[in-house]
């Protein structure tokens, strides 16, 4: 958060499909989004673990989350 | 008396009835009279002897007598010994019989206020003098008086009694005075009643009855007989409805009386208003509660089975999603295979299993990532851009395939994929890529076109022709065929010219070859197999006889497996098509592949690579063996290809085969020219070398690999790059240092160090998905480039903003300080907005 994720924009723009050019605005958006779904990512995963008495998450614990917060995070 | 109780006229005969004992109408109603009299003349004594007292008492007598009268027809004598005590005076009252009779029907007209104890009073005073003058009235209608007069009596006393409110009293004493007066003049004199509220009618009309209910004994006497006869039904019932009340209880007697009346006394209609009212709600309300029972259980029913069927939607995904990753690969083998069997019989697949197990494998390893996104994503092989078929194209060019076969199935696939759908570019792809690899040159890319075709659209009209083309003659003929095929595509035009030249090179190839279609085949197994180097070593032994029948069998194979996943395969193929081409460029002759796969569109990165590969090793190393094994690994990776790619990877692949297009494009244009090829070719070869490490070893392994190989390096740096970083790119979509310090502050708990794999696959679909939505936003909105708002939709989409959270507050939340800036206009000094607000 406090650095910059970088390569927010190719990323995007080589997973489109077809061409788009990004907004400078809408790349910082673009990062709210991301940082968004990993909050939501991390809360669940925590949820799990603590589900499971654990004090630190671990892959499955965010594998088992995983699907339903993409699923939610649709659009 | 029961000040507490509702004043009604009900109420107040009760107490009449207590309070009073039972006498017979006449009879008894003397001795009675004259013993009741004597306690009345005492508390006469005692009240001041005025004419109004007098009155008062004589009219209250009169009153208890008609009631107790009434009673007695009735037969109910429980308090009628109670009113034998006012008999006395009722006989008298009898005199005045219509005054008591008005009185109490002025009480029932209207509510009783009063409490009985002070009508008592009253009324014995006030039916007094009445009496005289009614007497014959009384005798008249003495039932309907004695009636009339219990219930106004008794309406009366307990309204009067009931209201406790002293203030009657007073005026109730008013009211006697009043109501004597008038019951005197009353025969004479219509007077208008004052509307007297007050329970009892004794009240005359003169403005004294302040609150008696008492109407106007005139007029009540111009309608009395009407009223009368109304009355005694009312005041029977109510009688009988007070006397039930007595005897049920006090609090619950006025309830109890409703139903009971209700119930009881059919002829109570017109009285107990409340109290049928109290009966009927209890039935609607009984029928409601057992309707509403039924319903709620009803209701839950229901409720249940939505539950049940909304928690399965969820489930059922989940589970279907898990199946699609983790069985797709096996689904895909068997439904090829049985589709392919179903669809070709005439396509024998000779190699089938060979590849199969090639298939298999390799589709396992490379599919397995990508097939799970492509699988949740798109099953049918949605390929929204002819990229994407493109891409398995390239792909399969570049494993290889006879250079005729590549254009054949190039123009196959072309013309399919132009008619049809960009899977069939795929499928012509991958079967391209397949060709270039090994296997017949244009009997693989007639049958992996083919084979497209046929997953695609016509598939059996496609392969009858790769399968004809087989069984015509592998080599000269199908060369030809397709090359004629590829001519006549316009795109192929181009492929048409390297096709030829090609076809030139695989002639001398196609025996081996075993036509096109199994080289087709074997480029899309050879983009699987690509990943697995070992086989292809193997399956050059195999080569020639195998090959053929695998490519009957890839084609019909192919034709399902076009449909599907291509991308996956096409990006293994990618991978595999370095060791593939090492294989195939020997073996056939990658540039009329690569030309078709190039004509395909979009797909030139693998196929240029692939022919070039081809190219260079088929004329440097004219080694029919070499080809043989290159076809033959390109008809097993073909398989592979094909059977991944069929079935879901098509996007998945196009996806990646998308990056390598978007590369290879631009090889693409250099690619027409057969010579010219060479160094696309060779771009595009170091490019596979690059991208595909695994197959490298497996790569130096062959002799031919290796001679291409060296070949490639040189070009290899240039491409090499570019391979990694749209590997590396696609591997990590976030740098892990950044995911990881954000994971770790937002879980705000200890996170282990195995999570950032996952989260990377994670964070990868998410911005496949991110990047999906948002450009179909902007596209949506007719524009090319993805604005701040497309994002603010998504947010809103998903749920993160809506009315109650605008966008500025999440991004005053999350974002740094120079991002903000940018997207919530700032007001500096000099009425300077910062950023210029655009409108």
């Amino acid at each position: 958060m406090l650095k910059k994720p970088s390569k927010l924009k190719s990323t995007i723009r080589s997973k489109a499909k077809g061409k788009v050019n990004i907004a400078a605005g809408s790349e910082a958006m673009i990062e709210l989004l991301t940082l968004l779904f990993l909050n939501r990512l991390a809360e669940e995963a925590k949820a799990k673990a603590l589900e499971e008495k654990s004090a630190t998450i671990r892959a499955h614990h965010v594998k088992a989350v995983a699907k339903v917060v993409l699923r939610k995070a649709r659009g | 008396m029961d000040s507490t109780e509702d004043l009604t006229p009900r109420i107040l005969l009760k107490q009449i009835l207590i309070t009073e004992p039972p006498r017979t109408p006449v009879g008894s109603s003397e001795p009675q009279a004259a013993g009741s009299s004597e306690p009345r003349r005492s508390r006469r004594d005692a009240e001041p002897k005025t004419p109004q007292n007098i009155l008062r008492r004589s009219l209250r007598n009169k009153i208890q007598e008609n009631i107790t009268r009434k009673s007695l027809p009735l037969k109910r004598r429980t308090a009628s010994a109670v009113l034998r005590q006012q008999a006395p005076s009722s006989s008298m009252m009898f005199d005045d019989g219509e005054t008591p009779r008005h009185l109490l029907r002025n009480i029932l007209q209207t509510e009783p206020v009063k409490s009985p104890v002070v009508h008592d009073k009253v009324a014995p005073a006030e039916l007094q003098p009445p009496s005289e003058d009614n007497t014959v009235t009384r005798s008249r209608s003495s039932f309907e008086l004695s009636g009339l007069d219990l219930p106004d009596v008794t309406m009366g006393n307990i309204a009067s009694a009931a209201k406790g409110l002293s203030r009657k009293r007073p005026r109730q004493s008013l009211n006697v005075t009043a109501f004597e007066k008038r019951l005197k003049a009353a025969e004479e004199e219509p007077e208008n009643s004052i509307g007297d509220h007050s329970s009892l009618s004794l009240s005359s009309s003169s403005s004294l009855s302040l609150k008696t209910p008492f109407v106007d004994v005139h007029t009540e006497k111009r309608g009395l007989q009407r009223r009368v006869s109304r009355r005694r039904k009312i005041t029977e019932e109510e009688f009988c409805a007070a006397r039930s009340k007595q005897q049920m209880g006090d609090v619950s007697r006025e309830a109890l009386q409703g139903r009971e009346v209700g119930g009881e006394d059919t002829n109570l209609a017109g009285i107990t208003l409340g109290l049928s009212k109290l009966s009927e709600p209890d039935v609607t309300v009984d029928i409601v509660n057992c309707q509403t029972a039924l319903y709620d259980q009803h209701d839950a029913l229901t409720s249940n089975f939505s539950i049940t069927a909304t928690q399965d939607k969820p489930a059922v995904m989940a589970t279907q999603l898990q199946r699609d990753i983790q069985e797709e690969e096996e689904h895909r083998d068997e439904e090829r295979q049985k589709s392919a069997e179903e669809e070709e019989e005439v396509v024998t697949n000779m190699e089938e299993d060979e590849g199969k197990e090639n298939v298999d494998k390799t589709r396992d390893v490379s599919l397995k990532p990508e097939e799970k996104d492509d699988a949740v994503g798109f099953q049918t092989f949605d390929l929204d851009d002819g990229a994407e078929a493109a891409v398995d194209s390239q792909s399969e060019d570049v494993e290889g395939g006879s250079e005729e076969e590549e254009a054949a199935v190039g123009s196959q696939a072309e013309d399919e994929g132009v008619e049809q759908s960009p899977t069939e570019e795929e499928t012509a792809a991958d079967s391209q890529s397949e060709d270039v690899e090994g296997g017949s040159e244009e009997e693989e890319a007639a049958v992996g076109s083919q084979a497209e075709d046929e997953g695609v659209e016509q598939s059996p009209t496609e392969e009858e022709a790769a399968a004809d083309s087989q069984s015509e003659e592998e080599a000269a003929v199908s060369p030809q065929a397709e090359d004629e095929g590829v001519e006549d595509s316009p795109e192929d035009a181009a492929a048409a010219s390297p096709s030829e030249e090609e076809e030139a090179a695989a002639g001398s190839q196609p025996e081996d070859e075993g036509g096109s279609v199994v080289g087709v085949n074997q480029l899309q197994r050879d983009d699987e197999e690509k990943s697995d180097g070992a086989d292809r070593q193997t399956d050059q032994d195999y080569n020639d006889e195998e090959r053929n029948q695998e490519e009957e069998r890839h084609i019909s194979r192919r034709a399902f497996r076009s449909e599907g996943g291509l991308i996956l395969p096409v990006v293994k193929a990618t991978e595999g098509l370095s060791l593939i081409k090492s294989k195939s460029y020997s073996a056939l002759g990658l540039n009329t592949s690569l030309e078709r796969i190039q004509n395909q569109t979009g797909k030139p990165d693998w196929a240029k690579p692939s022919l070039q590969h081809l190219d260079e090793d088929s004329w440097d190393v004219n080694d029919p063996a070499d080809r043989k094994n290159a076809s033959f690994h390109l008809l097993r990776v073909s398989h592979d290809a094909e059977v991944s790619r069929q079935q879901e990877d098509v996007e998945a692949a196009a996806e990646e085969a998308g990056e390598q297009e978007e590369e290879s494009d631009e090889e693409e244009d250099d690619n027409e020219d057969f010579p010219g090829k060479t160094p696309a070719f060779v771009r595009e070869k170091i490019k596979f070398f690059t991208s595909s490490p695994p197959a490298s070893p497996s790569v130096s392994k062959n002799l031919p690999a290796s001679s291409a190989s060296e070949a490639l390096p040189a070009v290899k740096p240039k491409q090499a790059r570019r391979r990694q970083t749209g590997l590396s790119r696609r591997e990590t979509v976030l740098p892990k240092t950044y995911l990881t310090s954000v994971f770790k502050h937002f879980a705000k708990t200890k996170v282990s160090a195995d999570v950032f794999p996952v989260l990377n696959e994670i964070m990868d679909e998410f911005f496949d998905r991110v990047a999906e939505d948002l450009e179909t936003y902007a596209a949506h909105a007719k524009r090319k480039t993805i604005e701040v708002e497309d994002v603010e939709l998504l947010l809103r989409r998903q749920g993160f903003v809506n009315d109650k959270v605008p966008v500025e507050v999440l991004i005053e939340k999350y974002l740094r300080l120079d991002q903000r800036k940018i997207l919530i206009p700032i007001a500096t000094s000099g009425n300077v907005v910062i950023p210029k607000i655009r409108k």
